[in-house]
């Protein structure tokens, strides 16, 4: 076995030109936007990753931990992660959970807000937009209060949030506490919605009646991070996290369903008057009492929100006859399209890459559970082999000690790129709001359309009433018609004109954060794969050394064992 | 016997190929022949009686059901039995389990090295990689036969070897005829299967069975090898597993990059040529690993699964012994039996003298038996012992070896990653710089609309 002389050429020459690569990478810079902030989800530190080979510790012996005196806040991902390797996932119980959240305390208590913010905001994309604010949601407590139905006490969980301001311009640093329940986020998604028509807005976690009565420890921690996620995105949105509404919602106290702000901006929401005005103006319009010209305050709203009957008609007649495609379009308008055709490929493609994405982490940490049998199979040899021969039992159990410190290894590396491929899941997420913002602006677009054609036909039906008699009845019904549609036509361009203009700005500014995060999401996959390998490798090669080692003596002992014989067998010769 | 090479089929180039490139010395197949251990393979080199057996050549003869793969052999030998120091036959692999067969039946106590297990379904196939990997596992079992203290002087292991091809078709013809002859008549087998059977019955009842004969220490040997056969067969079973995961992860490696792909053709920034690397370099990671995984699959799971079959073997010798010692129990009750019964006689009085006789001459011939019995008891007894010896240290240096190479592998294997991957960050950084210098934050995924 002329292999085993010497070692692998790999394991003398420095894999890695770490220097090299440590010029190259710029701190953190490309660190995902949507990573929640909790312990386990610092990117990989790129100091850690790139020295490997600098220190020798195997990343899963306690020993092996570094934390570089130049990042007191930050665990150094992959070295620490391989410390807590051998704990369970975290919050599976209330007692990790607790054990969590004494260790976020600590951290809070050791970082100045101040230094947070920093942290956080050195997390993102230097060119992107900064964040207003930095969001913490900590572990929910149990509550009991009154229910919706009188005289019912029903309890719920309420997060504590803190929000600390992260916009230097603004003024000093702040930091505001308070409680909220999942209820008022859900309310806060759907308020924002309504009052932010046309912007790309992230995705609030989802409701799930079931999981909530049952809370378990893990849906609670699952629903504390998703929580923390959707407010930090917010927090990077530049129009969403100025409203007031996102305002009241971190900062009051107390409950905010009784807020005088809070219930006013819903108020705001809600302008449609009732069903039996509504009605009775759809009859009027219908006898030709009423003008057909839809309020222009209402205009702004969508025709099924404005409970306007007439026009909801009027839009879906004119939506089932391809109005507003056959119309013809201004270049803006055409580019937009071309957008939302986009937008509808790109999702195709995320789902085939995000379900790929899952079968490769499933797939990895299948290949670390075979490693970890196979150790466990070849441990079962070597304690067998235990009364037979030592140092076939010490190999046995390198090999197997050395399989399973793979297999710990190869599940850390699967856990890091779950958590780096999620980019490509949130990113899937959060396109049915985009496809709803521009869902919007066609909605507007309609409205405009219609709007144009009714006030052609009724400028034409004004027209032939007046050279019969201008000053008949229905002349004066027809020119009021027309000048309310006038009004409501000019408020509907303008609204669609904002529409288009947010679309396209949140267009490009979408697209330059899928690209910011995929990039990163690619480089941040290679570099846990590297480390991952380049860990293996040191692994591997001690572990062979230390066999060859083995080997060695064992050889050394037999030839001192035939030298031995054969002097016996000399002296035995001699003296017979 | 299609023992001429007429009409080569079209893969045998191929198969060629493999074979020069596992029997040459490349780098990644250095460690593929741990049954050849250095102290070893050197010794036999030097050793005036050395022979030294290449298995090459697949070459598929017939068509259809019918079809079966013969082999080339070429020895190389110093053996002063051998005619020549030269010779090359043709065998097929009916063939070698004759020659399997014979060993175990004359050199009974040996432990037979294990032959490849006959595949009906994978012989159908006829597969490359069957046929390739059965040739492997025929040379692992010719080397160790050649290579055995006792084996390499049996006749069967030369007229295998050497024979041309008249002898051999006779040899075969009358092993043919022998095995069906044995088939035949049942009787005989029956009979013996009704002792033992009684045998045992006894035995059962009077609460002893032959391991109170048995010497101790070999008991133990016994069932340490007995369980040994698990945790072997388990380690196996565990080594293919690996493997297939290993597999499976490339293909969805591959695939994650090809999705990767698709996505980055919606971008014309950076975010495609990143992806486009990752696509390509996983691409060319997920290929070099499938190769190492095959290259696993030869050096460490079929050796594997090779000890395992060993221990099969050690299994049929401990049972010849454990066969062995029951005859010779039964002689001795038999013996036993009849002495009473002669005793008997002698005190009945006014018998018949050559009713005696006859019982006299029954204890003689029972007596023989024993005799016979003993010896070749003994003789098992005494070649077990040395070869029980001997295969315990050759598992240990051969698995010793295996777990070498193995960890060595792995070693390799991993520093090829991490140089794959690094070069990939490279890649992936590079594009990305090249592209922020240009463009940073210039017009995203889609046009600027407005």
């Amino acid at each position: 076995m002329n292999a085993e002389g010497s070692l692998p050429a790999a394991a003398h020459c420095p894999l890695i030109q770490a220097a090299a690569f440590s010029d190259a990478l710029p701190m953190q810079e490309g660190s995902l936007e949507n990573m929640p902030l909790d312990e386990l989800s610092y990117p990989v530190d790129a100091d850690a990753v790139l020295h490997p080979s600098n220190d020798h510790q195997l990343p899963v012996s306690s020993q092996g931990v570094d934390t570089p005196e130049s990042h007191p806040h930050q665990y150094s991902g992959f070295t620490q992660q391989g410390m807590d390797a051998t704990r369970p996932a975290p919050s599976q119980d209330p007692q990790l959970l607790q054990h969590r959240q004494q260790q976020q305390q600590q951290q809070q208590q050791h970082q100045h807000p101040q230094a947070q913010v920093q942290q956080h905001q050195h997390q993102h994309q230097k060119g992107g937009p900064m964040a207003e604010f930095v969001c913490s949601v900590d572990s929910p407590s149990k509550v009991s209060g009154a229910s919706s139905i009188p005289g019912v006490e029903e309890s719920y969980w309420v997060f504590p949030i803190t929000t600390t301001s992260a916009n230097q311009q603004s003024g000093p640093v702040t930091q505001v506490q308070t409680w909220r329940r999942f209820r008022d986020c859900v309310s806060l998604s759907e308020l924002l919605m309504a009052l932010l028509p046309g912007y790309f807005l992230p995705m609030r976690p989802h409701r799930n009646a079931v999981a909530t009565r049952r809370g378990s420890a893990r849906f609670l921690e699952d629903r504390r991070a998703g929580l923390e996620r959707y407010l930090n995105r917010l927090a990077f949105h530049p129009v969403a996290s100025k409203c007031e509404a996102l305002h009241i919602f971190l900062t009051s106290q107390g409950d905010l369903r009784s807020n005088p702000a809070w219930i006013k901006l819903q108020a705001s929401r809600y302008p449609r008057r009732g069903l039996l005005d509504s009605t009775a103006r759809f009859f009027k319009q219908l006898m030709g009492r009423e003008v057909t010209a839809p309020f222009p305050s209402d205009i702004t709203q969508s025709a099924r929100a404005s409970g306007d009957v007439f026009r909801l008609m009027r839009e879906q007649m004119a939506h089932l006859q391809g109005l507003h495609k056959s119309t013809p379009a201004s270049p803006s308008e055409l580019a937009l399209r071309d957008a939302g055709a986009q937008l509808e490929s790109v999702r195709v493609a995320l789902v085939a890459l995000s379900s790929r994405a899952d079968v490769l982490v499933e797939r990895s940490g299948g290949k670390a559970d075979a490693k970890a049998a196979l150790g466990r199979a070849l441990q079962g040899c070597a304690s067998h082999d235990d009364a037979f021969s030592k140092s076939l039992q010490f190999v046995e159990a390198s090999t197997a000690g050395g399989l399973l410190r793979a297999s710990q290894l190869l599940s850390l590396a699967t856990d890091l790129t779950a958590k780096h491929l999620t980019a490509v899941h949130d990113h899937l997420a959060s396109l049915p709001a985009a496809q709803g913002a521009m869902a919007c602006r066609e909605r507007a677009l309609l409205t405009v359309v219609t709007l144009e054609v009714a006030l052609a036909r009724r400028a034409g039906a004004l027209d032939a009433a007046r050279s019969q008699d201008p000053t008949s009845q229905r002349a004066r019904m027809l020119q009021a018609d027309v000048e309310g549609h006038e009004t409501a036509l000019d408020v509907g361009r303008q609204e669609y004109d904002k529409l288009a203009e947010r679309n396209a700005s949140e267009m490009v500014s979408w697209g330059r954060q899928l690209r910011a995060d995929f990039m990163a999401m690619a480089k941040e996959f290679a570099m846990v794969q590297m480390s991952s390998a380049e860990k293996e490798h040191v692994l591997w090669a001690e572990t062979h050394a230390a066999l060859l080692q083995e080997h060695q003596q064992q050889q050394r002992q037999h030839q001192q064992q035939q030298q031995h014989m054969q002097q016996e067998q000399a002296g035995w010769l001699r003296s017979s | 016997m299609a023992g001429e090479q007429s009409a080569p089929p079209p893969y045998e180039s191929v198969l060629q190929d493999t074979a020069g490139f596992f029997t040459s010395a490349a780098p990644v197949a250095s460690p593929s022949q741990p049954y050849h251990a250095p102290e070893q393979g050197s010794v036999h080199n030097n050793d005036p009686g050395s022979i030294h057996v290449q298995v090459l050549d697949p070459v598929k003869q017939g068509e259809g059901v019918s079809a079966f793969v013969t082999f080339k052999i070429r020895t190389t030998t110093s053996h002063p039995a051998y005619t020549q120091p030269v010779s090359e036959v043709v065998r097929r692999f009916s063939h070698f389990s004759w020659l399997h067969q014979k060993l175990t039946e004359k050199n009974k106590g040996c432990i037979v090295p294990a032959l490849p297990e006959k595949s009906a379904v994978q012989k159908f196939q006829m597969s490359l990689d069957f046929i390739e990997q059965r040739r492997r596992a025929l040379q692992v079992f010719l080397s160790k036969v050649a290579s055995h203290p006792v084996l390499k002087d049996s006749k069967e292991l030369q007229l295998f070897l050497e024979s041309n091809d008249q002898d051999w078709t006779l040899e075969m013809a009358r092993w043919q005829a022998e095995s069906s002859a044995s088939k035949a008549p049942a009787v005989n087998g029956a009979l013996q299967w009704f002792k033992s059977l009684h045998h045992s019955a006894q035995s059962m009842v009077s609460g002893r069975s032959d391991d109170g004969a048995e010497d101790a220490d070999y008991i133990k040997v016994r069932d340490y090898i007995n369980n040994l056969e698990t945790h072997l067969v388990e380690a196996h079973r565990q080594a293919a597993r690996l493997i297939k995961k290993e597999t499976e992860l490339n293909g969805a490696l591959e695939e994650f990059g090809h999705a990767a792909e698709q996505l980055g053709k919606f971008d014309d920034g950076p975010m495609r040529g990143s992806f486009d690397v990752l696509c390509g370099r996983s691409g060319q990671i997920a290929t070099s690993s499938r190769q190492r995984a095959h290259t696993l699959a030869c050096t460490f799971e079929a050796p594997l699964k090779e000890m395992a079959r060993t221990i099969k073997c050690v299994q049929t010798t401990m049972a010849d012994r454990a066969t062995a010692l029951s005859q010779l129990t039964q002689a001795k009750g038999d013996l036993d039996g009849r002495k009473v019964k002669l005793a008997k006689l002698r005190g009945t009085p006014g018998l018949k003298e050559d009713k005696i006789t006859e019982a006299e001459r029954e204890v003689e011939d029972g007596e023989t038996r024993v005799r016979a019995a003993k010896l070749s008891y003994d003789s098992i007894v005494a070649r077990m012992t040395e070869e029980l010896n001997r295969f315990q240290k050759e598992r240990a240096s051969d698995m010793s070896a295996l777990l070498r190479d193995f960890a060595l592998a792995q070693a390799q294997a991993a520093a090829e990653n991490a140089r794959a991957w690094s070069a990939m960050l490279a890649d992936i950084q590079q594009r990305q710089q090249a592209a922020g210098g240009v463009n940073g934050g210039g017009p995203g995924t889609v046009p600027s609309a407005v």
